[in-house]
Protein backbone atom coordinates (compact mmCIF):
# COMPACT_ATOMS: atom_id res chain seq x y z
CA UNK A 1 0.00 0.00 0.00
CA UNK A 2 2.05 2.51 -1.39
CA UNK A 3 6.15 3.71 -0.19
CA UNK A 4 7.60 4.67 2.74
CA UNK A 5 6.97 8.06 4.22
CA UNK A 6 10.50 10.05 3.66
CA UNK A 7 9.93 12.42 6.97
CA UNK A 8 7.62 12.82 9.83
CA UNK A 9 6.00 15.05 11.30
CA UNK A 10 4.29 15.47 14.75
CA UNK A 11 0.99 17.87 15.11
CA UNK A 12 1.24 20.32 17.89
CA UNK A 13 -0.90 22.58 18.70
CA UNK A 14 -1.66 24.72 21.82
CA UNK A 15 -4.04 26.84 23.38
CA UNK A 16 -5.65 27.41 19.92
CA UNK A 17 -8.41 30.31 18.85
CA UNK A 18 -10.19 30.31 15.70
CA UNK A 19 -12.78 32.42 14.83
CA UNK A 20 -15.28 33.74 11.86
CA UNK A 21 -16.93 37.23 11.23
CA UNK A 22 -20.39 36.74 11.17
CA UNK A 23 -22.56 40.07 10.82
CA UNK A 24 -19.30 42.04 11.82
CA UNK A 25 -19.16 40.06 15.09
CA UNK A 26 -15.92 37.44 15.56
CA UNK A 27 -17.35 34.07 16.77
CA UNK A 28 -15.16 31.88 18.55
CA UNK A 29 -15.37 28.28 17.15
CA UNK A 30 -12.44 26.84 18.64
CA UNK A 31 -11.13 28.86 22.33
CA UNK A 32 -8.44 27.16 24.22
CA UNK A 33 -7.71 23.82 22.02
CA UNK A 34 -5.10 21.68 22.59
CA UNK A 35 -3.87 18.68 21.51
CA UNK A 36 -0.71 16.70 19.83
CA UNK A 37 -0.80 13.48 17.21
CA UNK A 38 2.17 11.96 17.31
CA UNK A 39 3.69 10.27 14.03
CA UNK A 40 2.72 7.20 13.50
CA UNK A 41 -0.43 7.88 15.30
CA UNK A 42 -4.64 7.83 14.08
CA UNK A 43 -6.26 10.51 15.94
CA UNK A 44 -10.43 11.02 15.36
CA UNK A 45 -11.79 13.94 16.49
CA UNK A 46 -15.55 13.71 17.30
CA UNK A 47 -17.95 16.17 18.64
CA UNK A 48 -21.81 17.91 17.89
CA UNK A 49 -22.81 19.80 14.17
CA UNK A 50 -21.00 22.80 14.79
CA UNK A 51 -18.43 21.62 17.62
CA UNK A 52 -15.22 22.99 15.52
CA UNK A 53 -14.24 19.56 13.57
CA UNK A 54 -14.14 21.39 10.21
CA UNK A 55 -12.30 24.61 11.53
CA UNK A 56 -9.61 22.44 13.35
CA UNK A 57 -8.74 20.67 10.03
CA UNK A 58 -9.14 23.55 8.13
CA UNK A 59 -6.26 25.39 10.78
CA UNK A 60 -3.93 22.40 10.69
CA UNK A 61 -4.08 22.09 6.99
CA UNK A 62 -2.99 25.79 6.66
CA UNK A 63 -5.96 27.44 5.24
CA UNK A 64 -7.32 29.04 8.03
CA UNK A 65 -5.19 31.41 10.08
CA UNK A 66 -5.60 31.28 13.66
CA UNK A 67 -6.66 34.34 16.14
CA UNK A 68 -4.25 33.05 18.55
CA UNK A 69 -2.46 30.07 20.20
CA UNK A 70 0.57 27.84 18.67
CA UNK A 71 -0.06 25.21 15.90
CA UNK A 72 2.69 23.58 14.20
CA UNK A 73 3.56 20.55 12.02
CA UNK A 74 7.10 19.57 12.49
CA UNK A 75 7.90 23.07 13.87
CA UNK A 76 6.57 25.13 11.29
CA UNK A 77 3.34 27.05 10.67
CA UNK A 78 0.83 24.31 8.69
CA UNK A 79 0.67 26.66 5.60
CA UNK A 80 4.93 26.78 5.40
CA UNK A 81 4.80 22.99 6.31
CA UNK A 82 2.24 22.30 3.23
CA UNK A 83 3.95 24.51 0.76
CA UNK A 84 7.13 22.56 1.29
CA UNK A 85 6.34 18.83 1.97
CA UNK A 86 2.66 18.80 1.06
CA UNK A 87 -0.02 17.64 3.09
CA UNK A 88 -2.82 14.85 2.90
CA UNK A 89 -5.93 16.69 3.22
CA UNK A 90 -9.91 15.87 2.56
CA UNK A 91 -11.96 18.95 2.74
CA UNK A 92 -15.34 18.80 3.68
CA UNK A 93 -16.79 19.32 0.16
CA UNK A 94 -14.94 18.48 -2.25
CA UNK A 95 -14.70 21.07 -5.49
CA UNK A 96 -13.29 19.23 -8.36
CA UNK A 97 -13.58 21.07 -11.57
CA UNK A 98 -16.72 19.24 -12.82
CA UNK A 99 -16.14 19.15 -16.31
CA UNK A 100 -13.26 16.80 -16.04
CA UNK A 101 -13.13 13.42 -15.84
CA UNK A 102 -11.54 11.24 -12.76
CA UNK A 103 -8.92 10.67 -14.86
CA UNK A 104 -7.65 13.85 -15.33
CA UNK A 105 -8.01 14.87 -11.50
CA UNK A 106 -6.15 11.77 -10.44
CA UNK A 107 -3.24 12.64 -12.98
CA UNK A 108 -3.20 16.20 -11.76
CA UNK A 109 -2.80 14.71 -8.94
CA UNK A 110 0.27 12.82 -9.66
CA UNK A 111 1.44 15.94 -11.26
CA UNK A 112 1.49 17.79 -7.98
CA UNK A 113 2.23 14.92 -5.67
CA UNK A 114 5.57 13.68 -7.38
CA UNK A 115 8.51 14.13 -8.99
CA UNK A 116 8.72 13.07 -12.41
CA UNK A 117 10.03 9.92 -12.45
CA UNK A 118 7.97 8.88 -9.58
CA UNK A 119 4.68 10.17 -11.33
CA UNK A 120 3.31 7.45 -12.93
CA UNK A 121 3.61 5.42 -10.41
CA UNK A 122 2.23 7.23 -8.11
CA UNK A 123 -0.68 7.82 -10.55
CA UNK A 124 -0.95 3.84 -11.20
CA UNK A 125 -1.58 3.79 -7.05
CA UNK A 126 -4.35 6.58 -7.04
CA UNK A 127 -6.22 4.69 -9.64
CA UNK A 128 -6.00 1.70 -7.39
CA UNK A 129 -6.41 3.74 -4.18
CA UNK A 130 -9.57 5.09 -5.41
CA UNK A 131 -11.30 1.52 -6.55
CA UNK A 132 -12.43 3.17 -9.98
CA UNK A 133 -12.52 0.76 -12.83
CA UNK A 134 -11.57 2.61 -16.22
CA UNK A 135 -15.28 2.75 -17.34
CA UNK A 136 -15.67 4.89 -14.27
CA UNK A 137 -11.96 6.86 -14.90
CA UNK A 138 -13.54 8.32 -17.73
CA UNK A 139 -16.75 9.35 -16.38
CA UNK A 140 -16.59 13.28 -15.55
CA UNK A 141 -16.89 14.70 -12.13
CA UNK A 142 -20.60 16.42 -13.13
CA UNK A 143 -22.10 12.75 -13.36
CA UNK A 144 -19.88 11.04 -10.90
CA UNK A 145 -22.05 10.13 -7.44
CA UNK A 146 -20.77 11.19 -3.64
CA UNK A 147 -19.17 7.96 -3.30
CA UNK A 148 -17.36 8.16 -6.10
CA UNK A 149 -16.09 12.04 -5.79
CA UNK A 150 -15.46 11.12 -1.85
CA UNK A 151 -12.68 8.01 -3.21
CA UNK A 152 -11.31 10.43 -5.44
CA UNK A 153 -10.60 13.04 -2.93
CA UNK A 154 -9.06 10.19 -0.82
CA UNK A 155 -6.86 8.76 -3.68
CA UNK A 156 -6.18 12.52 -4.03
CA UNK A 157 -5.21 13.20 -0.71
CA UNK A 158 -3.02 10.31 -0.28
CA UNK A 159 -0.95 10.50 -3.33
CA UNK A 160 2.77 11.14 -3.04
CA UNK A 161 2.20 9.71 0.94
CA UNK A 162 2.27 12.71 2.70
CA UNK A 163 3.22 12.31 6.43
CA UNK A 164 0.52 14.66 7.63
CA UNK A 165 -2.90 13.50 6.81
CA UNK A 166 -6.10 15.39 7.91
CA UNK A 167 -9.20 14.27 6.46
CA UNK A 168 -12.89 16.01 7.50
CA UNK A 169 -15.60 13.14 7.22
CA UNK A 170 -13.57 10.34 5.44
CA UNK A 171 -16.59 7.57 5.57
CA UNK A 172 -18.93 9.47 4.39
CA UNK A 173 -20.55 8.62 1.24
CA UNK A 174 -18.70 4.93 1.08
CA UNK A 175 -20.14 1.50 0.77
CA UNK A 176 -18.73 -1.41 3.42
CA UNK A 177 -16.37 -2.05 0.92
CA UNK A 178 -14.83 1.10 0.47
CA UNK A 179 -14.64 1.77 3.95
CA UNK A 180 -12.37 -1.22 4.58
CA UNK A 181 -10.30 -0.40 2.31
CA UNK A 182 -10.00 3.24 3.64
CA UNK A 183 -9.20 2.11 7.34
CA UNK A 184 -6.59 -0.39 5.36
CA UNK A 185 -5.19 2.42 3.97
CA UNK A 186 -4.94 4.45 6.84
CA UNK A 187 -3.45 1.59 8.81
CA UNK A 188 -1.15 1.81 6.12
CA UNK A 189 -0.04 4.93 6.92
CA UNK A 190 0.14 5.24 10.23
CA UNK A 191 2.48 1.99 9.68
CA UNK A 192 4.76 4.24 7.43
CA UNK A 193 5.32 7.10 10.48
CA UNK A 194 2.53 9.45 9.02
CA UNK A 195 0.49 11.15 11.31
CA UNK A 196 -3.37 10.68 10.64
CA UNK A 197 -6.62 12.91 11.95
CA UNK A 198 -9.71 12.47 11.16
CA UNK A 199 -12.98 14.09 11.82
CA UNK A 200 -15.99 12.35 11.87
CA UNK A 201 -19.36 11.32 13.12
CA UNK A 202 -18.65 7.92 12.95
CA UNK A 203 -18.08 6.70 16.69
CA UNK A 204 -17.49 3.38 15.76
CA UNK A 205 -14.93 3.95 13.30
CA UNK A 206 -13.90 6.19 15.38
CA UNK A 207 -13.13 3.72 17.99
CA UNK A 208 -12.27 0.74 15.72
CA UNK A 209 -9.15 3.00 14.04
CA UNK A 210 -8.00 5.75 16.35
CA UNK A 211 -4.80 5.49 18.77
CA UNK A 212 -6.55 8.94 20.24
CA UNK A 213 -9.50 10.10 20.22
CA UNK A 214 -10.87 13.90 21.50
CA UNK A 215 -14.38 14.97 21.69
CA UNK A 216 -14.56 18.74 21.12
CA UNK A 217 -17.02 20.78 23.40
CA UNK A 218 -16.93 24.65 24.07
CA UNK A 219 -14.33 25.47 21.65
CA UNK A 220 -11.67 22.70 23.40
CA UNK A 221 -10.66 19.09 22.68
CA UNK A 222 -10.62 16.65 25.14
CA UNK A 223 -9.03 13.22 24.80
CA UNK A 224 -11.19 10.37 25.27
CA UNK A 225 -11.06 8.16 27.44
CA UNK A 226 -9.93 10.40 30.90
CA UNK A 227 -8.05 8.22 33.08
CA UNK A 228 -10.62 6.92 35.38
CA UNK A 229 -13.73 6.19 32.50
CA UNK A 230 -13.95 3.08 30.62
CA UNK A 231 -12.94 2.69 27.36
CA UNK A 232 -15.92 0.39 25.35
CA UNK A 233 -17.69 2.35 21.88
CA UNK A 234 -20.79 1.98 24.28
CA UNK A 235 -18.97 4.25 26.94
CA UNK A 236 -17.55 6.36 24.05
CA UNK A 237 -21.08 6.91 22.28
CA UNK A 238 -22.79 7.45 25.54
CA UNK A 239 -20.16 10.21 26.54
CA UNK A 240 -20.79 12.02 22.83
CA UNK A 241 -24.83 11.76 23.56
CA UNK A 242 -23.76 13.48 26.79
CA UNK A 243 -22.00 16.21 25.02
CA UNK A 244 -25.26 16.85 22.30
CA UNK A 245 -23.75 14.85 19.30
CA UNK B 1 7.67 13.51 -24.49
CA UNK B 2 6.24 15.86 -21.60
CA UNK B 3 7.05 14.59 -17.70
CA UNK B 4 3.60 15.65 -16.93
CA UNK B 5 0.49 13.44 -16.90
CA UNK B 6 -1.80 16.23 -17.48
CA UNK B 7 0.50 18.88 -19.37
CA UNK B 8 -0.29 22.24 -19.71
CA UNK B 9 -2.12 21.92 -23.04
CA UNK B 10 -4.27 18.91 -21.74
CA UNK B 11 -5.48 21.68 -19.20
CA UNK B 12 -5.86 24.46 -21.29
CA UNK B 13 -8.16 21.89 -23.35
CA UNK B 14 -10.03 21.15 -20.25
CA UNK B 15 -10.38 25.02 -19.23
CA UNK B 16 -11.72 24.97 -22.98
CA UNK B 17 -13.94 21.73 -22.05
CA UNK B 18 -15.33 23.75 -18.84
CA UNK B 19 -16.66 26.47 -20.33
CA UNK B 20 -18.21 24.61 -23.43
CA UNK B 21 -21.62 25.76 -22.02
CA UNK B 22 -20.69 29.44 -21.62
CA UNK B 23 -19.41 29.58 -24.97
CA UNK B 24 -22.25 27.90 -26.82
CA UNK B 25 -24.59 30.26 -24.99
CA UNK B 26 -22.30 32.92 -27.04
CA UNK B 27 -22.88 31.49 -29.97
CA UNK B 28 -26.46 31.03 -29.66
CA UNK B 29 -27.16 34.73 -28.61
CA UNK B 30 -24.23 35.99 -31.58
CA UNK B 31 -26.75 33.66 -34.03
CA UNK B 32 -29.80 35.15 -32.35
CA UNK B 33 -28.99 38.52 -32.84
CA UNK B 34 -27.40 38.22 -36.05
CA UNK B 35 -31.32 36.93 -37.43
CA UNK B 36 -32.72 39.72 -35.78
CA UNK B 37 -30.06 42.44 -37.50
CA UNK B 38 -30.43 40.29 -41.05
CA UNK B 39 -34.14 40.83 -40.59
CA UNK B 40 -33.93 44.80 -40.90
CA UNK B 41 -32.25 45.82 -44.49
CA UNK B 42 -28.77 46.79 -44.11
CA UNK B 43 -28.64 45.83 -40.15
CA UNK B 44 -25.43 42.83 -41.09
CA UNK B 45 -23.12 45.50 -41.55
CA UNK B 46 -24.50 46.74 -37.97
CA UNK B 47 -23.98 43.31 -36.09
CA UNK B 48 -20.22 43.26 -38.00
CA UNK B 49 -19.58 45.96 -36.11
CA UNK B 50 -21.22 45.29 -32.74
CA UNK B 51 -20.52 41.65 -32.33
CA UNK B 52 -17.30 41.32 -32.61
CA UNK B 53 -16.73 44.62 -30.46
CA UNK B 54 -19.38 42.66 -27.67
CA UNK B 55 -18.04 39.24 -28.16
CA UNK B 56 -14.40 39.89 -26.77
CA UNK B 57 -15.48 40.89 -23.25
CA UNK B 58 -18.31 38.31 -23.01
CA UNK B 59 -15.67 35.19 -24.64
CA UNK B 60 -13.19 36.46 -21.69
CA UNK B 61 -15.73 36.72 -18.94
CA UNK B 62 -16.53 33.29 -19.52
CA UNK B 63 -12.96 31.65 -19.76
CA UNK B 64 -12.92 34.28 -16.07
CA UNK B 65 -15.08 31.87 -14.60
CA UNK B 66 -12.51 28.95 -14.68
CA UNK B 67 -10.87 31.09 -11.35
CA UNK B 68 -13.03 29.41 -9.29
CA UNK B 69 -11.59 25.81 -9.62
CA UNK B 70 -8.22 27.56 -7.94
CA UNK B 71 -10.10 29.54 -4.79
CA UNK B 72 -11.99 28.86 -2.39
CA UNK B 73 -12.86 25.07 -1.84
CA UNK B 74 -10.79 24.28 -5.50
CA UNK B 75 -7.87 26.13 -3.47
CA UNK B 76 -7.95 23.11 -0.91
CA UNK B 77 -7.49 20.71 -3.35
CA UNK B 78 -4.94 21.65 -5.13
CA UNK B 79 -2.95 23.50 -2.40
CA UNK B 80 -2.66 20.64 -0.17
CA UNK B 81 0.22 19.51 -2.53
CA UNK B 82 4.03 20.76 -2.50
CA UNK B 83 3.76 24.00 -4.35
CA UNK B 84 3.72 27.92 -4.36
CA UNK B 85 0.15 28.88 -4.62
CA UNK B 86 1.07 31.87 -6.22
CA UNK B 87 2.88 29.79 -9.15
CA UNK B 88 0.53 27.35 -9.39
CA UNK B 89 -2.49 30.86 -9.37
CA UNK B 90 -0.19 32.05 -12.30
CA UNK B 91 0.18 28.99 -14.24
CA UNK B 92 -3.86 28.61 -14.21
CA UNK B 93 -3.80 32.76 -15.26
CA UNK B 94 -1.64 31.53 -18.38
CA UNK B 95 -4.13 28.55 -19.34
CA UNK B 96 -7.37 30.60 -18.65
CA UNK B 97 -5.78 33.64 -20.96
CA UNK B 98 -4.73 30.95 -23.65
CA UNK B 99 -8.32 29.87 -23.88
CA UNK B 100 -9.40 33.24 -23.87
CA UNK B 101 -7.51 34.39 -26.45
CA UNK B 102 -8.26 31.38 -28.99
CA UNK B 103 -11.54 31.71 -28.29
CA UNK B 104 -11.83 35.48 -28.89
CA UNK B 105 -10.13 35.00 -32.36
CA UNK B 106 -12.49 31.97 -33.47
CA UNK B 107 -15.08 33.84 -32.95
CA UNK B 108 -13.68 37.15 -34.74
CA UNK B 109 -12.74 34.58 -37.40
CA UNK B 110 -16.48 33.15 -37.69
CA UNK B 111 -18.23 36.26 -37.83
CA UNK B 112 -15.80 37.61 -40.63
CA UNK B 113 -16.54 34.54 -42.69
CA UNK B 114 -20.19 35.34 -41.72
CA UNK B 115 -19.20 38.84 -42.81
CA UNK B 116 -17.63 37.68 -46.16
CA UNK B 117 -20.33 36.05 -47.42
CA UNK B 118 -22.63 38.67 -46.83
CA UNK B 119 -21.10 40.52 -49.08
CA UNK B 120 -18.33 42.38 -46.62
CA UNK B 121 -15.72 43.80 -48.81
CA UNK B 122 -12.17 41.59 -48.33
CA UNK B 123 -9.72 44.62 -48.82
CA UNK B 124 -11.13 46.07 -45.67
CA UNK B 125 -8.50 44.19 -43.71
CA UNK B 126 -11.33 42.47 -41.84
CA UNK B 127 -8.90 40.59 -39.16
CA UNK B 128 -6.54 43.29 -38.83
CA UNK B 129 -8.57 43.52 -35.06
CA UNK B 130 -7.01 40.10 -34.76
CA UNK B 131 -4.09 41.11 -32.25
CA UNK B 132 -6.10 44.33 -30.13
CA UNK B 133 -8.68 41.46 -29.84
CA UNK B 134 -6.13 39.11 -28.14
CA UNK B 135 -4.56 41.80 -26.31
CA UNK B 136 -8.13 43.08 -24.81
CA UNK B 137 -8.92 38.93 -24.13
CA UNK B 138 -5.50 38.96 -22.04
CA UNK B 139 -6.09 42.35 -20.19
CA UNK B 140 -9.80 41.19 -19.14
CA UNK B 141 -8.18 37.49 -17.66
CA UNK B 142 -5.55 39.39 -15.78
CA UNK B 143 -8.28 41.61 -13.94
CA UNK B 144 -10.30 38.60 -13.80
CA UNK B 145 -7.42 37.16 -11.98
CA UNK B 146 -7.14 39.59 -9.34
CA UNK B 147 -10.74 40.67 -8.58
CA UNK B 148 -11.26 36.33 -8.47
CA UNK B 149 -8.11 36.13 -6.06
CA UNK B 150 -10.17 38.46 -3.46
CA UNK B 151 -13.84 37.42 -4.47
CA UNK B 152 -13.45 33.91 -4.84
CA UNK B 153 -16.79 32.25 -6.58
CA UNK B 154 -17.90 36.15 -7.07
CA UNK B 155 -14.89 36.37 -9.23
CA UNK B 156 -16.49 36.69 -12.53
CA UNK B 157 -19.15 38.78 -11.25
CA UNK B 158 -17.02 41.48 -9.97
CA UNK B 159 -14.75 41.39 -13.11
CA UNK B 160 -18.38 42.24 -15.13
CA UNK B 161 -19.10 44.63 -12.52
CA UNK B 162 -15.64 46.43 -13.05
CA UNK B 163 -15.76 46.61 -16.69
CA UNK B 164 -19.30 47.82 -17.09
CA UNK B 165 -18.32 50.55 -14.42
CA UNK B 166 -15.18 51.50 -16.68
CA UNK B 167 -17.01 52.06 -19.66
CA UNK B 168 -19.58 54.12 -17.67
CA UNK B 169 -16.60 56.22 -16.04
CA UNK B 170 -15.03 56.99 -19.98
CA UNK B 171 -18.50 57.89 -20.99
CA UNK B 172 -18.58 60.26 -17.75
CA UNK B 173 -15.66 61.19 -18.70
CA UNK B 174 -15.98 62.31 -22.12
CA UNK B 175 -18.79 64.71 -20.47
CA UNK B 176 -16.88 66.45 -17.60
CA UNK B 177 -15.37 69.97 -18.07
CA UNK B 178 -11.96 69.08 -16.33
CA UNK B 179 -10.99 65.53 -16.57
CA UNK B 180 -7.82 65.80 -15.04
CA UNK B 181 -8.56 66.46 -11.75
CA UNK B 182 -6.81 64.30 -9.36
CA UNK B 183 -9.47 62.50 -8.21
CA UNK B 184 -11.01 61.62 -11.57
CA UNK B 185 -7.15 60.62 -12.88
CA UNK B 186 -7.10 58.02 -10.06
CA UNK B 187 -10.26 56.48 -11.01
CA UNK B 188 -9.34 56.37 -14.76
CA UNK B 189 -6.15 54.91 -13.99
CA UNK B 190 -8.12 52.02 -11.77
CA UNK B 191 -10.13 51.62 -15.08
CA UNK B 192 -9.94 49.54 -17.42
CA UNK B 193 -7.42 50.70 -19.66
CA UNK B 194 -9.45 50.98 -22.98
CA UNK B 195 -7.69 53.92 -24.92
CA UNK B 196 -5.06 52.47 -24.36
CA UNK B 197 -5.70 49.40 -26.54
CA UNK B 198 -7.40 51.49 -28.99
CA UNK B 199 -3.79 53.61 -29.68
CA UNK B 200 -2.04 50.11 -29.70
CA UNK B 201 -4.44 49.20 -31.79
CA UNK B 202 -3.91 52.44 -34.07
CA UNK B 203 -0.14 51.29 -33.47
CA UNK B 204 -0.73 47.98 -34.82
CA UNK B 205 -2.41 49.28 -38.12
CA UNK B 206 0.13 51.79 -38.92
CA UNK B 207 0.08 54.96 -36.92
CA UNK B 208 3.58 56.13 -35.29
CA UNK B 209 4.92 54.39 -32.68
CA UNK B 210 4.15 56.09 -28.92
CA UNK B 211 5.63 54.10 -25.94
CA UNK B 212 3.06 55.28 -23.66
CA UNK B 213 0.25 53.41 -24.34
CA UNK B 214 2.11 50.08 -24.35
CA UNK B 215 4.35 51.41 -20.78
CA UNK B 216 0.39 51.64 -19.27
CA UNK B 217 -0.61 48.34 -20.58
CA UNK B 218 2.07 46.64 -18.96
CA UNK B 219 1.51 48.99 -16.12
CA UNK B 220 -1.78 47.87 -15.77
CA UNK B 221 -0.93 43.71 -15.89
CA UNK B 222 1.65 43.93 -13.37
CA UNK B 223 -0.85 46.00 -11.22
CA UNK B 224 -3.24 43.54 -11.11
CA UNK B 225 -0.81 40.37 -10.82
CA UNK B 226 0.59 41.96 -7.96
CA UNK B 227 -3.44 42.50 -6.56
CA UNK B 228 -3.86 39.09 -7.48
CA UNK B 229 -0.69 36.92 -6.06
CA UNK B 230 -1.47 39.67 -2.44
CA UNK B 231 -5.26 37.67 -2.68
CA UNK B 232 -3.69 34.04 -3.42
CA UNK B 233 -1.34 34.81 -0.43
CA UNK B 234 -3.94 36.24 2.09
CA UNK B 235 -6.37 32.93 1.16
CA UNK B 236 -3.87 30.07 1.50
CA UNK B 237 -1.62 31.53 4.32
CA UNK B 238 -1.01 30.87 7.90
CA UNK B 239 0.59 33.34 10.77
CA UNK B 240 0.56 30.54 13.13
CA UNK B 241 3.42 29.23 14.42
Amino acid sequence: MGGPVLATARVEVEDLRASYRRRLRSVAVLDGLSLTVEPGQVAAVLGPNGAGKTTLLRVLAGFKRPDRGRCAIGGQSPAQYRRRHGCGYLPESLVFPRAWTCRDVLARSADLSAPPPDRQAVFSLAVQRSGLDSAALGTRVLACSKGMRQRLGLAHALAGEPAVVVLDEPFSGLDAQARAALRDELRAARDRGAAVLFASHETAEAHRLADRVYILRAGRARPWPSADAPTGLAQLEAELLRNGQ
Amino acid sequence: MSARLLPAPSRAALVFRENGRGFAALVVLAGAMYGLYASVGDGVDAWMNIAPTLVVPLVSLVAVGSFRESVAGGAALWLQKPLDPARFRLARLLEVALVAVVASVLFRCAAVAIGLAAGWDPDAHPLAALPSDALMAVLIVVAGFGLSSWWGDHGRLATAAYLALSVSFGIFLLQVEAPQEPLLRLVRGASFPFGAVRETRAMLTGSAFDWRAPAWLLAYVAAWLVVGVAGVRRATESRAA
